[in-house]
């Protein structure tokens, strides 16, 4: 098999570090060969490597990279200009900064064409149709701020597309897009492939999207390639311990109400200067041969991993703990939290005497209900109100309408300061959601000073350092002293120092490597068996859903569109929007098969649709859809279903 | 946008009132009328006879913004504050102290002035973003190095050592052009050319310094790299995506300054004799000549608020994604 691209022994150096160390890989024509790791771990800069378009601090120490016999590393740079685009094309991870935001969409894809001689602007429009952008003239004229993340993405795949490319390099396509979003985007990128021929670096740290779009998978640790092998190989039989380590730590329904296996530690500084294996002091399986000698490439059955141990060899990780039968029913029990008809309607003002005109309804009218000591996950795609609604919940955003109860006693301005003790938060962004200028111990005291619980502040600070996995001796420290999953476990400290019954979890493992998510899940597992906690989940993620939620609710445009147990709405959903979303999540068998696609993208909750709003994606809308919004019905006793056609 | 431009102009008038309030009170703590009488009569001429009779002439000889023996609305209407401040609303600015219209003083003298701010801010602009886009297309090398080194070495000098030096060895030394001085029509030029190069040379070197870090800033978005990967030029990468998007911050401070060119430099047209009307403040405030200083004063703030409503509209021209409402 003669190869597209050969990349030998490329090496990025940044200071004393070595961000891409010795890596080779070879692409065939109109193969996709998925680069596989966690962040920090080299798959961004080899990729800006072979393109040399490296930030100003990295440069290119060694190796080479031939393109079609052609030596990238050699060319001088105005030659290198004409391989970007023709040769090489890229789309990158986030699609909402990586257009320029004051130039048309047309400007920005005529300007590629430009490069080859033009076509203007009935090409640029082609290209448009191409990539599946619904009236391809009236956006030809859009700025990127009108459009909705996937349609930037699919407008970054045109630009890609104007110069021809050889192979497209693929940078996280989709991980800053919404599930059912990501779908589409990754059916375009297949099917285009088929299409022109053309083969993909696809860089990724989701084995569901190596598992549905790649040839071959390369799998990256610390700057170095660890395992090479066909996509069929490598889901059936991973072989590095890294890998089958990436495996064992995702979450998911088979893994529910067991532990998830976590890598211990994080990803080492790559200045650290190596001399074995870069994954031994995290290897369950290192031996002493591991921390002296770098490991050999090591190969079976087309299969190559760099490992003192034999393809095939080292133990078996521990099995999943088969699915627990589920817990009796406790909806007799009291409810901690009850929510009824909670909304958040945002005015919106305009004009000269700034009146509302119109209202952005982020949470229009949802009720829900959790017992004490279980999890109820609010799932749902980005815009649809969840992170709203968790807030509202608090009164960190002020409800315009319904009821919040929390053990009985209703939370409204006057007592919610007093209930901050029994409800706490932790949101999403743990680099974002720790003041930087004080201390670990100070933002963990904080919550007990300001609600006056007696006690040794100092002794209950160590206790919780101790109870989320931290040492005591912390607490003098600084955030930025930490790693992203320590950050998580601050942010879980600092909200469990008041003692409270109920955590609003919001995307809490989201910005998260998979291993290191796997650690956080395991954590609150243990917190909400030790102390009785119930969690109000808040996320995107169908398999931590899966793996950890007792009840689903599923939001979509601001309401509640189907509730239940988790086995009823995950394993029988009766909604079709809930079916496309848990279709849309790639697997790992990479069986896509009956791909149920939900067209186009969420509307408005400015301007929601009449009727039922998911009436123009659904593919049972009917009349009745269009003129009214469904009532709840009962599918089974405790699954509720806001559908006029609900079924399987 | 219509809706928003009215509201801010309503915005304006509190503000300018309160100008008009805060300029009065500073001038009237510093000088009483019996001062300014003092100061306009001369010493050898000063009774008390004589400073009733100018303060009656000119009005000051009323309370300052309070009439207790005034009846009604009196109260307030007939004080130095009212008569004298308030009509300014209506642009009507009176006469300073001398007896000379101070409107018409303002049209004659604002030739003058713009003559030396326009060139200087058309050139400077020029100027200053071509010197950092330079500096930014050899970022990183020692060229950029010595850019920044020659921009900190020059803010780092006083802006006086620029006039004085400039005058030194362009007028006295080489006898290029006047020293100072000023003549209307085509004959200013060789008046306006050494002011407008001291100008721009004493401003360069921070703003070029700032513009640098403002271009290298957007250098590095996501974009950019996206506009590289396509296989742009470096060129077209500089000009075409990054200088459009640096405009953004860039026009905060630019625009704003552009009414207020009519009012002069206050410095350069006191060191080079330009009868604009900067210095026509400089000394109105020598003379303590209240009616002249209160007038820039309003002026003044009448064009910085225009110049902030211009800056408003002005990021609706460079920024698709500003919509004012």
């Amino acid at each position: 098999m003669s190869s597209l691209l050969s990349v030998r022994d490329l090496t990025v150096v940044i200071g004393a570090g070595r961000p891409v160390d010795g890596v080779s890989f070879d692409i065939a024509p109109g193969e996709t060969f998925a680069l596989l790791g966690e962040s920090g771990c080299g798959k961004s800069m080899t990729a800006l490597g072979l393109m040399r378009l490296l930030p100003a601090a990295a440069r290119i120490a060694g190796g080479a990279v031939s393109l079609d016999g052609r030596d990238l590393l050699a060319l001088a740079e105005a030659e290198m200009r004409t391989v970007r685009g023709a040769g090489l094309g890229m789309i990158f991870q986030e699609p909402a900064t990586s257009l320029n935001p004051v130039m048309t969409v047309g400007r920005q894809i005529g300007e590629a064409l430009a490069l080859r001689g033009g076509g203007g602007r009935a090409r640029a429009l082609e290209l448009l149709a191409a990539v599946g952008i619904p009236d391809p003239a009236r956006r030809l004229d859009e700025y990127p701020f009108q459009m909705s993340g996937g349609m930037k993405q699919r407008v970054m795949i045109a630009m890609a597309l104007a110069g021809e490319p050889a192979l497209l390099i693929a940078d996280e396509p989709t991980t800053a897009l919404d599930v059912t979003i990501q779908a589409q985007v990754l059916d375009l990128l297949k099917g285009l492939q088929r299409e022109r021929g053309m083969a993909m670096l696809l860089i990724t740290h989701d084995l569901g999207v190596v598992a549905r779009m790649a040839d071959r998978v390369g799998v990256m640790y610390a700057g170095q390639l660890v395992e090479v092998a066909s996509r069929e190989r490598f889901f059936a039989a991973p072989a590095h311990p890294y890998s089958r380590r990436l495996f064992a730590a995702l979450p998911d329904a088979a893994r529910r109400g067991g532990r998830l296996t976590t890598i211990p530690g994080s990803v080492p500084r790559l200045d650290a200067g190596f001399t074995g294996c870069r994954f031994a002091e995290r290897c369950g399986e290192a031996m002493a041969v591991c921390r002296r000698e770098a490991p050999p490439w090591r190969e079976a059955g087309g299969q190559r991993m760099r490992c003192h141990l034999d393809i095939g060899g080292g133990a078996p990780l521990a099995p999943a703990v088969p699915a627990a039968a589920p817990a009796a029913e406790v909806e007799a029990a009291a409810a901690l939290l009850e929510i009824d008809d909670l909304a958040v309607h945002f005015p919106i003002r305009r004009g000269f005497l700034k009146r509302a005109v119109g209202q952005v309804r982020a949470v229009d009218g949802i009720s829900l209900r959790l017992a004490p000591g279980r999890t109820l996950a609010l799932v749902g795609e980005s815009g649809c109100g969840k992170t709203t609604a968790g807030k509202a919940i608090l009164r960190l955003v002020a409800p315009t309408g319904g009821q919040v109860r929390l053990a009985g006693a209703t939370l409204d301005a006057t007592t919610i300061a007093a209930a901050r003790a029994s409800v706490q938060m932790v949101f999403q962004d743990p680099f974002g959601s720790l003041n930087p200028r004080l201390r670990i111990g100070a933002i963990i005291a904080e919550g007990m000073e300001s609600l006056g619980i007696p006690g040794d502040h100092g002794a209950r600070i160590a206790e919780l350092l101790g109870q989320v996995g931290l040492a005591a001796d912390m607490a003098g420290r600084y955030p930025h002293e930490f790693s992203g999953g320590q950050r998580q476990r601050i942010a879980i400290a600092r909200a469990l120092a008041v003692a409270p019954k109920l955590l609003v979890l919001d995307e809490p493992t989201s910005a998260l490597d998979v291993s290191v998510q796997a650690q956080i899940l395991n954590l609150l597992a243990d917190l909400q068996k030790g102390l009785g906690l119930a969690y109000l989940f808040i996320t995107h993620n169908i398999a931590v859903v899966d793996y950890l939620a007792d009840e689903v609710a599923v939001m979509y445009l601001g309401r509640i569109v189907e509730r239940g147990s988790a086995e009823q709405v995950l394993r029988k959903p009766h909604h079709p929007y809930t079916q496309a979303l848990l279709a849309a999540v790639p697997r790992l068998d990479g069986r896509a098969g009956e791909q149920l696609l939900v067209p186009g993208d969420p509307p408005s909750p400015a301007n929601p649709p009449a009727g039922c709003h998911f009436h123009p994606r659904c593919p049972r809308a009917s009349e009745t859809c269009r003129a009214a919004y469904p009532q709840a019905a009962e599918a089974a006793p405790g699954h509720e279903v806001r559908c006029w056609h609900a079924g399987p | 946008m219509l809706a928003y431009i009215l509201r801010r102009l309503l915005y304006a008038i509190p503000i300018l009132v309160g100008v008009n309030l805060i300029t009065f009170a500073l001038f009237f703590v510093v000088n009483t009328p019996d001062d300014m009488a003092r100061m306009q009569l001369g010493v050898k001429r000063v009774t008390p006879e004589a400073i009733e009779k100018w303060k009656a002439e000119r009005g000051y000889d009323k309370p300052l913004v309070w009439n207790g023996a005034a009846e009604g609305l009196g109260k307030a209407t007939e004080t130095i504050f009212f008569k004298k401040s308030v009509r300014m609303f209506a642009f009507d600015f009176g006469r300073a102290d001398d007896g000379r219209d101070i409107a018409r003083e303002i049209a004659t003298r604002m030739g003058p002035s713009l003559a030396v701010a326009l060139p200087t801010f058309v050139l400077g602009l020029f100027a200053t973003v071509s010197f950092a886009l330079l500096l930014v297309y050899f970022r990183a090398t020692y060229l950029d190095f010595a850019g920044v080194v020659l921009c900190v070495a020059m803010m780092s000098i006083s802006g006086l050592f620029y006039i004085i030096g400039g005058q030194w060895l362009v007028s006295k030394i080489w006898h290029l052009v006047p020293i100072s001085g000023y003549a209307p029509g085509l004959d200013a030029a060789k008046f306006v050319i050494l002011p407008v190069i001291v100008s721009i040379v004493a401003g360069i070197g921070s703003s070029a310094r700032w513009y640098r870090t403002i271009f290298l800033e957007e250098s590095g978005r996501d974009y950019v790299r996206t506009a590289r990967a396509k296989g742009l030029s470096e060129r077209a990468v500089l000009f075409g995506h990054v200088l459009r998007n640096a405009l953004i911050p860039i026009l905060t401070g630019v625009v704003v300054v552009i009414p207020t060119l009519f009012m002069g430099s206050l410095l350069i047209e006191a060191f080079f004799g330009i009868p604009g009307l900067g210095s026509y403040t400089i000394d109105a405030i020598n003379a303590q000549d209240f009616a002249v200083v209160r007038a820039m004063v309003f002026i003044g703030s009448c064009l910085y608020i225009v110049g902030l409503l211009l800056t408003d509209i002005s990021y609706t021209w460079v920024d698709p994604r500003v919509r004012l409402g």
